[in-house]
């Protein structure tokens, strides 16, 4: 029994006090075991966090004072450590996942430490780069979603460091579309191979919603881009493709595998588009545009609204909603 | 939920509305929804709201208050009328888009706030007493409880008195502890407004940090320079909750020897002692276990997050140098990972 029914039916019955007590300590409060575990893992991640953090100032504070062959030899040795552990260690299968994410994090800290020792000019993509290439190989095999949500940001971080320090003109006016198509295209990889990512159904599935929505968010700042930039036809063409391309696919992806997170960032995109063309067809006109939009808006979000509402009572009544 | 009374309420000697409790139940299965839906729901809410209200302010309203206070009372009226109907969640969506936009009208109908600060906080809390009461869902009841709360930690803040903000956070705090301690008695006594237990359990924890944080924290914005505050008022309070808190869960934790228990609320005293000038530490502390206690995992990670935050601005603040900040983390952090040795220990021994 929920918490929610003990309320319903003490809202609408003389169920005394005493008794409702009795119901929320057996069915809703956690037992002693629950709270020997919570005591149990908080103090560990605590006293962890709070000793590692100490070790860390530690030689925080050192670390000037250490020859440059040190600081390289801890990183590396602590990476080294982290590796062997996760490979030879009789353990979880999660413990071993946990050292293989903090090594992929700790090439990046061999990187900054190289960096710093010898200044050899590297700008922040390079830097970025570096990290992304020497991750892949602990990524595919890790298969963490966790692991493979880091590299989705390492990977946009060194696009667009790309393309803000390196890129080329007409390469920097295609940024945006070039990094909604990436993001689109790690969708898809999810989406046909998911066994390449992670067994756990939910964690595949939340992976995929973050790539979705940093795509879609893409698509929208190139269509938003491509409306307001009228000197140039072609890029407001290739903005509108990208925006249907991206929306259609979600929509189909979301329906075929009953994930209304998708459903739900296709709507908000179509939303976030139809506003800003009335915006800018209205742009002389601010009042009226706004007025429109003001019309436009509740509507469209209700109607948004009442469709995915019964998209999501139809899946329920199957019994087979995903996300 | 099924939709049939359980088979232990129908055999009891409890007398029930069968026909409320199996309404309900079905209003219930039409409004859970997806985590995704009820994102959406509260963007496009936010997003048709600020679009009315920049619609109001572009024809030209804003030059008149009648015609402001006109607007954000009758929206607020019509909002709270489509609300209490409870037809779907898009009709709830209007109703919060109503009701949001007339929020935002009415303090542009308000004289100056610096000479009239009393009645426009009065005016003000008032509507938001009067939502809640109207509410029957979670959102609009968390909403108008943080707004009634904000606007009184407001209008104390204006008066400058160093004790007002202390009792301000004793009250939320005496008030949080009872609700979580004594939740039967209080839906048995409130039984129409059970409906409010989790919103404004929410409400309070989240109101309690951010009074700490606003008015404890030496990098706090502004408002510390003005209100004189005085860290042990907070602290004190704080202590004695937690202990009293602890102190009623023991049970429940599975300690039942007095010397444990004295042992348990020992250390926890001392931590806390170590921490006193660092009031979000015991406070966070305290709404922690509450909401593990209640089960309530939105507020639990809303108070750990918290707990976080205020250790590391505790050792942030200290004064001394890097090397000895340093040693002083790695012996807390030894001691802790003890303690966590020690529950190990004792969970194994019960085995």
């Amino acid at each position: 029994m929920k918490r929610e029914e003990i309320h319903i039916i003490a809202r609408h019955s003389d169920w005394q006090a005493g008794e409702i007590d009795k119901a929320l300590k057996s069915e809703v409060y956690p037992k002693p075991r629950e709270w020997y575990s919570f005591l149990k893992w908080s103090s560990l991640a605590l006293g962890a966090t709070l000793f590692l953090s100490g070790v860390i100032f530690f030689f925080a504070y050192n670390w000037q004072y250490l020859h440059k062959f040190g600081k390289m030899g801890i990183v590396a040795g602590l990476l080294i450590l982290l590796i062997l552990l996760a490979v030879f260690a009789p353990w979880q299968t999660r413990i071993k996942k946990a050292l293989l994410i903090s090594a992929s994090v700790f090439v990046g800290v061999l990187f900054a430490v190289f960096g710093q020792i010898y200044q050899t000019g590297a700008n922040a993509y390079d830097f970025f780069l570096a990290w992304t290439i020497f991750s892949v190989a602990w990524v595919v095999t890790a298969r963490s979603a966790v692991l493979w949500l880091l590299f989705g940001i390492l990977l946009n971080t060194t696009y667009f460091l790309y393309i803000v320090q390196v890129a080329s003109m007409p390469l920097r006016e295609f940024g945006l579309h070039i990094g909604c198509l990436l993001n689109f295209g790690m969708f898809l990889l999810i989406h046909f191979c998911p066994s390449l990512f992670t067994d756990h159904k939910k964690a595949r599935s939340w992976l995929s919603s973050l790539f979705a929505m940093a795509s879609a968010l893409l698509a929208c700042a190139c269509f938003i881009m491509g409306l307001w930039d009228t000197d140039k036809g072609l890029l407001l063409l290739i903005s509108v493709i990208l925006a249907g391309v991206t929306g259609l696919s979600f929509y189909i992806a979301g329906i075929s595998a009953r994930k209304l997170s998708l459903v739900v960032i296709v709507n908000l995109m179509a939303l976030v588009c139809i506003v800003s063309v009335v915006l800018r067809l209205s742009q002389h006109q601010f009042e009226t545009g706004l007025l429109l939009n003001m019309l436009f808006v509740p509507l469209g979000l209700y109607l948004m609204v009442q469709h995915a509402v019964r998209v999501n009572k139809k899946w329920k009544d199957d019994g087979e909603q995903v996300a | 939920m099924e939709n049939k009374l359980p088979d232990w309420l129908i055999n009891s000697d409890i007398r029930f509305e069968e026909k409320a409790i199996l309404d309900e139940y079905a209003a219930n299965e039409r409004f859970v929804g997806n985590r995704a839906l009820r994102i959406f729901i509260v963007i496009g809410t936010f997003l048709a709201s600020t679009l009315a209200f920049s619609t109001v302010l572009a024809m030209g309203f804003y030059d008149s208050p009648a015609a402001m206070m006109i607007i954000g009372l009758a929206a607020i009226g019509f909002g709270l009328r489509i609300h209490r109907q409870r037809i779907s969640d898009v009709a709830e969506t209007f109703s919060l888009t109503l009701i949001f936009m007339g929020f935002a009208c009415i303090p542009m109908a308000l004289p100056d706030w610096n000479k009239f600060i009393d009645l426009n906080c009065l005016i003000l809390m008032t509507l938001a007493a009067g939502c809640f009461i109207f509410s029957r869902r979670q959102l609009l009841s968390f909403l108008s409880v943080i707004s009634f709360l904000s606007l009184f930690g407001l209008w104390i803040t204006s008066k400058g008195e160093p004790l007002l903000l202390p009792g301000f956070s004793l009250v939320m705090l005496c008030l949080m502890v009872t609700l979580s301690l004594q939740e039967g008695k209080w839906i048995s006594s409130y039984r129409k407004f059970s409906i409010h237990y989790l919103p404004v359990t929410l409400a309070l924890t989240i109101a309690l940090i951010a009074v700490h944080y606003l008015f404890t924290v030496t990098t706090a914005p502004v408002l510390t320079e003005n209100q004189p505050v005085k860290l042990l008022y907070f602290s004190i309070p704080n202590i004695v909750f937690c202990l009293y808190v602890l102190h009623s869960f023991s049970r429940e934790i599975g300690i039942v020897n007095v010397k444990q228990k004295s042992l348990l609320l020992g250390v926890i005293a001392v931590i806390l002692l170590l921490t006193l000038y660092t009031p979000t530490i015991s406070i966070s502390l305290c709404l922690a276990v509450l909401n593990f206690r209640n089960r309530y995992y939105t507020g639990l990670i809303v108070s750990a997050i918290s707990l976080v935050i205020a250790i590391g601005l505790y050792y942030y603040d200290m004064h001394f140098t890097l090397l000895t900040k340093s040693i002083l983390l790695m012996t807390s952090g030894a001691v802790i990972l003890g303690g966590f040795l020690f529950i190990h220990q004792s969970g194994k021994a019960h085995e």
